[in-house]
């Protein structure tokens, strides 16, 4: 009946040169398991050598690392390093080597663990004046921080406030940050006591909020501290 | 396939997934899946510490916000990783917050955690010992309301919605932010954390892995040389 | 001799020329075509999660109106990364791939069984619950109930959904194969039951050990119900993370690739007109990856505080991976480069997705081979190679199957042809090169990054891998939008060929009622259809 009706024929395509090209295997109906093969009587060679070296290396990590036994952490090669963990806290520390792990912890972030800072926006601790110069002048930057824009050798720093530690660190940790950075990289600067740090909080409590620079110079102008001058 | 080799067939899909299910999960279960807190000779104290109930809580957000996507909590031991040289293996001594334990993490350190977020991508710094690099809350509190104090380029989204902008009645709040002139909220307004906000940070306090443990976790307890 | 319509037709001869296999066809057409449908809808959500997600990774000025996005992400929890990626995962892998994987495995089966399919009522009332249950999960995450366990993000009233609805596709899929004809066994049979066994004991342990809560987050954060907040996951501790690399890695090797690798298995030989090679082999490349697959879990656990024993056990198992990849590799890419150059002709629009797929295959599993070896292992844990291996098994292995199988399937489903070989040929372009770039944005950037994290240099600090790794993200940012214009023009050509199949359809049901009312005179010339139609 429908052979009549032109209507029920196929439509044409509607776009036709974007037309499907009829492809057999898209289309015809083959059988699910083909009878016809490609003959290979065994593995090819390559495939025994990939194999053998992916076994050697199999092989070697298991000879390299082996600590089996209930109850071992896996830990790598070498096995459980039992001297190395109960050797225990190390002696007492200079005021330099605590600074470093403080810096490296609380201040690296910004100014880096080499002290070069980022150019633009972080200062380089690194013969910088500020840092070099006066001692009660920097404790007071650690104490409340900084804001607006700071020169330092020429280069301007414009994009970042600096946070207030003054909540965070106890008189004797900040005293070892400073005298860390006072002495690092290079630089040669006398260090700070603790003693130093306090009087410095008690000369500035009354500071509210961050320094700007101009505020920082009335505290001391630049050039080395009274304690390097000697 | 007729049934009875269907049987063998599905019998020996069985044996393979038991194989697997016992390896990764069975036998570490019955070695580390309930370890006790140990105690040290002499002394009263359990290790390591229970977690405060804030700090339950605090999992939760943590959960919520996904955290663990970018944060791993695990230190490696330094003859399979560099996570030591990164400094997340180092800790606040909980006997003596002076001193510093630097170690391994083992576990029986996260025996109070009801969820453990080990994590698998380091897009952000480990957190095991993320107390001993932020001691108090007023940091983090600051820090989550904008990390790009500390690093400007820094891919961390800004926490802030952990914070509510109110009215000061009365004393203004302890927890309130203290913020640059810029960020700062008006005059008689104060940014307060929220509970979700509190008790993430609670949470975050809690991470801190300042006790030795033995290396090979057999339960023996290990008393630190300078003890004597 | 069966007749190839011919260029200029679009809508006619596409049904199986074996009655026996079109008389299957019709009766598994709306099952799988709605998971079909579906499937390609989860798709596109979850591809356009994925790359918003991505490109929350930028540092916020590395775009431009870029900001705009992460300003929202500051003050709205639902636009932060923690909340999308999860979504865009679970969304590909339970909405997408788990979908398209069940209306192939039905189709599979019933094929390759000779058996119409059974209980279809009960199948799609499952497929429609496992998409409700999909949308509730997600829906979940985004309110704040995500656990944050990797692939068991749902919540748990989600997953009780899901887990019925797997039951009733599968009691119908089970049914199928039972009622198969004798002496119609297909190695593609023992790929996809593999799949539908796995699957109910990785989700039924994952979302019970893993996924379970005794109290929701909300009511957590309510002082008044302190007493009672905790919530208790079997046994303290690392236990829980061992199961969770155990389910992630179980529903990429054992629920998705087999679900896959039946399909491959099925129509490469079929198409390309010789047996597969190399066949003696293909029991044993079966065998041992079901053994051996599941034990790449612990490439998420080295160096952890994990037992030693699981460990190093499992990396040595992993590490002879090499094994059935190897003869997989062997039997289907073997197969479809022989076929084609015996048969002497290229193309078609099927083939080049399907040989590609099992190409795919082999550079995922040699990407575990490597992650197998403890030292490449320590430098690539933590970094973007991970979710490079994902994308590989999801986007790449599975998707590239499906796609191919899709193009296969729909015209003989509907006897109606795809609409234009232009969009085809963009498809499969920009998921070639959108896979490609993938491999190298974060196989490369991984590598990469891993070096700097390991750098024994104590200056080197987290910023710098971040300042490594950026610009890795923003090109995976890139790679993905490309993968996403192949798959969108994916999805409208499929909605296109539909809307032109039903208008053929209304056309047809129209003329045929015509047809039965008019009385049918010899000599008169057929009625105009514009003078009836209403």
């Amino acid at each position: 009946m429908s052979q009549h009706n032109p209507e029920l024929q196929p439509e044409p395509h509607p776009h036709p040169q974007e037309a499907i090209q009829p492809y057999a295997p898209d289309f015809v109906e083959t059988p699910d398991v083909p009878t016809e093969t490609v003959d290979h009587p065994s593995l090819p060679l390559w495939i025994y050598l990939v194999c053998g070296v992916a076994l050697f290396m199999a092989g070697s990590s298991f000879t390299g690392f082996s600590t089996f036994g209930m109850g071992l952490m896996d830990q790598g090669p070498g096995g459980p390093t039992v001297a190395a963990v109960s050797a225990g806290p190390a002696a007492a520390e200079t005021p330099a080597q605590v600074g470093m792990k403080l810096y490296n912890g609380n201040c690296a972030n910004c100014h880096q663990r080499s002290g070069e800072g980022q150019p633009g926006a972080y200062p380089s601790l690194v013969g910088s004046d500020w840092v070099l110069g006066s001692k009660e002048r920097l404790t007071a930057i650690l104490l409340h921080g900084i804001a607006g824009p700071l020169t330092d050798k020429g280069v301007v720093y414009s994009t970042n406030v600096m946070p207030e530690w003054s909540s965070t660190f106890t008189d004797e940790k900040m005293a070892d940050i400073l005298t860390y950075i006072r002495s690092s990289w290079g630089n040669k600067a006398s260090e700070v006591t603790a003693a130093e740090v306090t009087a410095a909080r008690a000369k500035f409590a009354s500071q509210s909020g961050p320094y700007c620079e101009a505020d920082l110079l009335k505290i001391a102008p630049h050039g080395p501290d009274p304690a390097d001058q000697k | 396939m007729s049934i009875p080799q269907f049987r063998t067939f599905f019998f020996l899909i069985l044996a393979s997934f038991l194989f697997a299910w016992f390896g990764l999960v069975v036998f570490p279960w019955l070695t580390v899946g309930h370890l006790p807190p140990i105690q040290e000779e002499g002394s009263t104290d359990i290790i390591p510490w229970d977690i405060a109930g804030a700090a339950h809580q605090g999992e939760l957000v943590y959960a919520a916000n996904g955290c663990a996507y970018c944060h791993t909590q695990q230190v490696r031991a330094s003859t399979s990783g560099a996570d030591i040289i990164r400094g997340w293996g180092t800790a606040t001594d909980d006997s003596d917050p002076k001193k510093e334990i630097t170690r391994r993490t083992y576990p029986r350190d996260y025996i109070w955690q009801h969820q453990t977020f080990l994590g698998h991508n380091r897009s952000g710094a480990d957190l095991s010992n993320l107390a001993h690099r932020f001691q108090t809350a007023a940091e983090l509190y600051r820090y989550l309301y904008d990390p790009y104090i500390l690093n400007a380029h820094s891919s961390m989204p800004a926490y802030r919605y952990l914070f509510t902008t109110r009215r000061v009645t009365g004393a203004p709040y302890e927890d309130a932010l203290v913020l640059a002139a810029a960020d700062a909220p008006p005059a008689g307004w104060e940014i307060v954390p929220t509970a979700e906000g509190k008790s993430l940070v609670a949470y975050l306090l809690s991470l801190n892995k300042g006790y030795h443990l033995v290396p090979d976790e057999s339960g023996v307890p290990y008393v630190p040389p300078s003890k004597s | 001799m069966a007749t190839l319509p011919s260029p200029g037709i679009a809508d006619k001869g596409f049904v199986s020329t074996n009655p026996e296999l079109a008389a299957i066809d019709a009766s598994v057409r709306w099952p799988v075509l709605i998971c079909f449908l579906t499937a390609v809808h989860w798709m596109v959500v979850g591809t356009f999660l994925l790359v918003y997600a991505s490109s929350l990774t930028h540092p916020q000025d590395s775009v431009p109106g870029l900001g705009l996005f992460v300003d929202l992400s500051d003050y709205c929890s639902f636009f932060t990364y923690g909340h999308v990626w999860p979504a865009a995962l679970d969304s590909l892998v339970y909405g997408w791939a788990s979908t398209a994987g069940m209306g192939l495995a039905i189709w599979l089966l019933a094929r390759t069984c000779r058996s119409l399919v059974r209980a279809p009522g009960v199948l799609v009332t499952g497929i429609v619950f496992w998409n409700v249950g999909v949308a509730v999960g997600l829906t979940g995450i985004f309110l704040g109930g995500s656990s944050s366990v990797e692939l068991l993000e749902f919540p748990e009233y989600a997953s009780w959904i899901l887990w019925l609805a797997y039951v009733l596709m599968a009691i119908s899929a089970v049914l199928t194969f039972l009622g198969r004809k004798p002496g119609h066994d297909h190695l593609a049979q023992s790929w996809v039951l593999v799949a539908l066994f796995a699957f109910p004991w990785l989700y039924a342990a994952g979302s019970t050990l893993l996924g379970t809560r005794l109290q929701a987050p909300s009511s957590a954060l309510d002082p008044n119900a302190s007493a009672s907040w905790s919530f208790s996951l079997p046994g303290s501790g690392v236990v829980q993370e061992l199961i969770g690399s155990w389910y992630v890695h179980g529903i990429y090797t054992l629920w998705l690739a087999p679900l896959a690798l039946g399909v491959l298995y099925y129509l490469i030989p079929k198409m390309s007109g010789i047996n597969i090679e190399y066949s003696s082999k293909a029991k044993a490349a079966f065998w041992s990856w079901i053994v051996l697959a599941p034990w790449t879990a612990v490439h998420d656990l080295v160096g952890g505080p994990f037992p030693a024993d699981t460990v190093t056990v499992g990396l040595i198992l992993s590490g002879l991976i090499f094994i059935p990849v190897t003869l997989i590799g062997l039997n289907l890419v073997g197969t479809a480069i022989d076929g084609e150059n015996r048969q002497g002709h290229h193309g078609g629009v099927v083939f080049p997705f399907l040989t590609l797929a099992a190409v795919i295959f082999v550079v995922a599993g040699a990407s575990e081979q490597l992650l197998s070896i403890r030292s490449i292992n320590q430098v690539l844990r933590f970094t973007m190679f991970r979710e490079c291996n994902t994308f590989l098994w999801v986007y790449g292995f599975f998707s590239f199957t499906a796609f191919g199988a899709m193009y296969y399937i729909v015209p003989r489903l509907l006897d109606f042809g795809w609409r234009s070989a232009l969009l085809i040929r963009i498809h499969y372009y920009a998921s070639v090169y959108g896979i490609l770039l993938v491999l190298a944005m974060l196989g490369f950037g991984g590598i990469m990054q891993g070096f700097t994290l390991e750098n024994p240099d104590p200056r080197v600090t987290i910023v710098t891998a971040d300042e490594v790794a950026v610009s890795f993200y923003i090109g995976t940012t890139l790679c993905l939008s490309l993968i996403s214009i192949g798959n969108g023009i994916f999805a409208l050509h499929l909605g296109w060929m539909l809307l032109d199949w039903l208008r053929q359809q209304v056309r047809r049901s129209r003329l045929a009622s015509e047809i039965l009312f008019e009385p049918y005179v010899e000599e008169a010339p057929a009625k105009n259809s514009e003078e009836v139609s209403v």
